[in-house]
C-alpha cells in the first residue's frame, strides 16, 4: 500500500489541461500484490467547463491491473481505468490498455469506447523513457498519439462534426529526488491546441509546468 | 486565484514537513565489520513497472511510488524476527528493492533467512559476506610498467577511452587529487553518511584506470579521457591501510548504481565468498552490455568470487606463477599510483593490474562500441603468444588487442612513417 499528495501548477492530461491552465493538488493511493496484480484510486482537482454541460471540479480515477516480468528486464501489464468527473457524470470513461516495460523505457496503448462520455471511441498509445542524469535527477521523455473517432454533431473540434482526430503530445522534463519529495519540471507540448476544447472548455498552449510530490 | 492560494499553502506544509522528516534511507556507518557481520539482506520485489496516474511519465519507475509502502513491509518483517532495518536500497536491474536488517549478536542467522524466505512478499533473503581487497606489497621499480609494455601513449594516440564510463567500486577516492581532477563524473559514497573518504586502495586504483594525460605531473592513467565512477564499497581497516573491507551490501549497491548510470566497465579489485546477490547483478550486467573486470584471489585455485565468474574477466599481476589458463596477466608490481594526500607512490598487486585491465577495455569499447564481454575477452586473448610463456595465464598484449579493435596498427607503426631508430621500443 502506499500513497502520494501532489501539488502541480497545470494538470495536464495526455497534453491538455484539465485545470484551464492553472494549480491542481492531486492525491493517489495505490495497493502492489506480490502475485503481480495492482488497483488503485488517484484524485484530483479540476476545472472543466464544457459548453451546454455542468462545470465540474474534482476527477476520480480508480485503476487495476496485472503486471509481470516475463524475461529478464521486460515486464508486462494489462489494466483498466474508469475516469469520473464530480457534477459531470456526462463525462465519465472507461478505458482498457495493454503495456509493455524495460528498465528504461515503458509503452502503453489505451482504448476507451466512450472517450470523455461522448459516444465516440479513441485510442491512445505512449511511449516514456527515463535516464538519469547526475545524482538524484533523471531525465524523463513521453510522447503520446491519440486517435480519436466521433460522430455525435458535438465533437471535439469545432467545426468538424464527424470524422478522426490525431492529436500528439509531448513531455520532456527532470524529476529531482529529495526522499520523501520529488520535484519535476517539464515543458509539455501538444500538436492541436484546442483539442479539447469542448470537454474542458480552454484551450492548452504549449508551456512548462511544475509539480511537487510527496510519496508515502 | 483562491485555487493558486491553496495549492501553495499544500506546497509550503509539504516542504516545512520534509525538513522535519528525517531522512529515510541512510544506512549507519558499516566501519564496525563485527557488528555488521550479523546482518541479513531481505530483497523485496519490486512491482514491475505499471500504470500509475500519479506517476506516469516515469512510467511506474519504483524508486518514489511504493517505496515507504516496502519500507513498512521490510519494518513489519524486522519486528516479527527481532530484527532492525538498518538500511535499504532499490535494484531495479533485478526487480528487487534491498533491506538490511541487523540481528542481535548471539541470534543465529539460518532459522531467520529460512522462515523469512517463506514469505510471500519477500524474492529472496542472505547473510551478508565480507569481500577484502587483493594487493601485496612489493614496490621496486621506478616507472609505470606499463608505459613502456603497452606503449601507452602510442595507444593514446587512437583511443582514451573518451566515450566510456568506468565504475570503480573500491575503497574511496581522494576527489581532488591534482591526477584526477577532471576526471570522476560521478562518485558516491555507499559505506557510511560522510561524503567522500579518500582511502589507498580506491584511489591508486582510479589513478591506474584513468589518471590525467599530459599534466605536467604524476602518472597517465590506462584510459586518460574515460568517465570515472568513483563507488566507495569498501572500507579501509586499520591499521594497514593499504588492506580494505567491503560488505554484499556496500557492493550490490554499487553495482546497481553502476548500472544505473551507464558504466560500460566496472572494476572489482576485491574477492570473498560466493555470493548470490551479487551473482545476480554482475549477470544483470553481463546483460546489458557491461563488461566486468575484477582481480583473480590467490586464495582459490578458480580465482575465487567474483573473478571465477563466466562473464567476468580475471586478472592476476604477471608475476603470479599459477593462475588459470583464462586469467589475463598485466604488470603486478612497482606500479606508481595516485595516492591521498595529493602524492604518488608504487602500489603492487593483483587489484592493480586488474584496474590496468579495466583500463584497456575502455580504450577497446572506445574503439569498437558494440563489444560484449566475450568480444573484449577475445581480443584480448592471444593465443600465440601463451605456449612460449612459463605463466599458465594469458599476458595481454594491448598493442595487438587495439590494433585486432581498430583494424589498424597501434604500436610500432612509426617504423612505416620513417621514425629514427632511437625511438622504436
Amino acid at each position: 500500500m502506499s500513497g502520494t499528495l501532489t501539488g502541480v501548477s497545470d494538470y495536464r492530461y495526455r497534453g491538455s489541461t484539465l485545470t484551464d491552465k492553472r494549480p491542481a493538488a492531486q492525491v493517489g493511493f495505490a495497493y502492489d500484490d506480490p502475485k503481480g496484480w495492482y488497483a488503485g484510486v488517484f484524485g484530483s482537482t479540476v476545472r472543466l467547463k464544457p459548453p451546454g454541460g455542468p462545470s465540474s471540479y474534482f476527477q476520480a480515477i480508480a485503476y487495476g491491473g496485472y503486471a509481470t516480468h516475463v524475461t529478464e528486464g521486460l515486464s508486462v501489464e494489462v489494466g483498466g481505468d474508469y475516469a469520473a468527473f464530480a457534477e459531470a457524470s456526462d463525462l465519465n470513461y472507461g478505458e482498457v490498455f495493454l503495456g509493455a516495460a524495460t528498465d528504461s523505457v515503458n509503452a502503453r496503448v489505451y482504448y476507451s469506447p466512450r472517450y470523455f462520455g461522448e459516444s465516440s471511441s479513441a485510442a491512445y498509445g505512449e511511449i516514456n523513457a527515463t535516464q538519469p542524469l547526475v545524482d538524484r535527477v533523471r531525465l524523463f521523455l513521453h510522447g503520446g498519439y491519440l486517435n480519436y473517432r466521433y460522430e455525435s454533431p458535438y465533437g471535439l473540434v469545432p467545426p468538424h462534426n464527424e470524422g478522426t482526430q490525431r492529436v500528439f503530445d509531448g513531455r520532456v522534463g527532470v524529476r529531482i529526488d529529495f526522499d520523501p519529495f520529488q520535484l519535476e519540471i517539464a515543458w509539455v507540448g501538444v500538436s492541436n491546441h484546442v483539442a479539447t476544447y469542448l470537454i474542458t472548455g480552454t484551450t492548452s498552449p504549449n508551456g512548462v509546468v511544475a509539480s511537487l510530490s510527496l510519496s508515502f | 486565484m483562491r485555487l493558486l492560494a491553496a495549492w501553495l499553502r499544500l506546497v509550503l506544509a509539504l516542504a516545512f514537513c520534509g525538513l522535519a522528516v528525517s531522512a529515510r534511507c541512510q544506512t549507519d556507518p558499516t566501519t564496525d565489520a563485527a557488528a555488521a557481520s550479523h546482518e541479513v539482506l531481505v530483497m523485496l520485489r519490486l512491482p514491475p513497472p505499471h500504470f500509475r496516474p500519479d506517476a506516469d511519465y516515469l512510467g511506474g519507475y519504483a524508486r518514489a511510488s511504493g517505496s515507504a509502502g516496502r519500507q513498512r513491509i521490510a519494518e513489519e518483517l524486522a519486528a516479527r524476527f527481532r530484527l532492525r532495518v538498518v538500511g535499504s536500497y532499490p535494484m531495479p536491474a533485478l526487480g528487487v528493492d534491498c533491506f538490511v536488517m541487523q540481528a542481535p549478536e548471539n541470534l543465529p542467522l539460518e532459522p531467520i533467512i529460512e522462515g523469512m524466505g517463506l514469505d510471500s512478499r519477500v524474492e529472496s533473503v542472505q547473510a551478508v559476506n565480507f569481500f577484502r581487497v587483493l594487493s601485496h606489497d612489493d614496490p621496486l621499480y621506478p616507472l609505470q610498467p606499463t608505459a613502456a609494455l603497452w606503449h601507452l601513449d602510442e595507444l593514446h594516440q587512437v583511443t582514451t577511452g573518451k566515450s566510456v564510463r568506468v565504475a570503480a567500486i573500491d575503497s574511496g577516492v581522494e576527489l581532488d587529487h591534482p591526477d584526477l581532477r577532471g576526471r570522476i563524473v560521478v562518485a558516491r559514497n555507499f559505506v557510511d553518511t560522510r561524503d567522500a573518504v579518500a582511502e589507498l586502495h580506491g584511489t591508486a586504483v582510479a589513478g591506474i584506470i584513468g589518471a590525467r594525460a599530459d599534466n605536467g605531473v604524476g602518472i597517465v592513467g590506462i584510459a586518460p579521457e574515460a568517465g570515472l565512477i568513483a563507488l566507495r564499497a569498501c572500507w579501509q581497516v586499520p591499521p594497514d591501510d593499504r588492506a580494505a573491507v567491503c560488505s554484499s551490501f556496500t557492493l550490490a549497491k554499487a553495482l546497481q548504481f553502476a548500472i544505473d548510470n551507464n558504466a560500460r566497465v566496472i572494476n572489482l579489485s576485491l574477492g570473498g565468498p560466493r555470493d548470490r546477490l551479487l551473482e545476480r547483478l554482475i549477470a544483470a550486467a553481463a546483460l546489458r552490455g557491461v563488461v566486468v573486470v575484477a582481480a583473480a584471489d590467490p586464495r582459490f585455485a578458480d580465482g575465487g568470487f567474483p573473478a571465477s565468474l563466466p562473464t567476468v574477466l580475471a586478472v592476476a599481476g604477471d608475476d603470479v606463477h599459477d593462475a588459470l589458463a583464462t586469467t589475463f596477466l598485466a604488470p603486478g608490481r612497482d606500479i606508481p599510483a595516485t595516492l591521498p594526500g595529493r602524492k604518488w607512490g608504487l602500489v603492487a598487486g593483483s587489484s592493480y593490474a586488474a584496474a590496468e585491465i579495466a583500463g584497456l577495455v575502455a580504450l577497446l569499447i572506445d574503439v569498437a562500441p558494440e563489444q560484449n564481454s566475450q568480444q573484449i575477452r577475445e581480443k584480448l586473448s592471444t593465443p600465440e603468444k601463451a605456449a612460449s610463456t612459463p605463466h599458465r595465464g594469458a599476458i595481454v598484449d594491448a598493442c595487438a588487442a587495439v590494433a585486432r579493435t581498430a583494424g589498424a596498427c597501434a604500436c610500432g607503426c612509426r617504423v612505416a612513417r620513417g621514425a629514427p631508430p632511437a625511438l622504436l621500443p
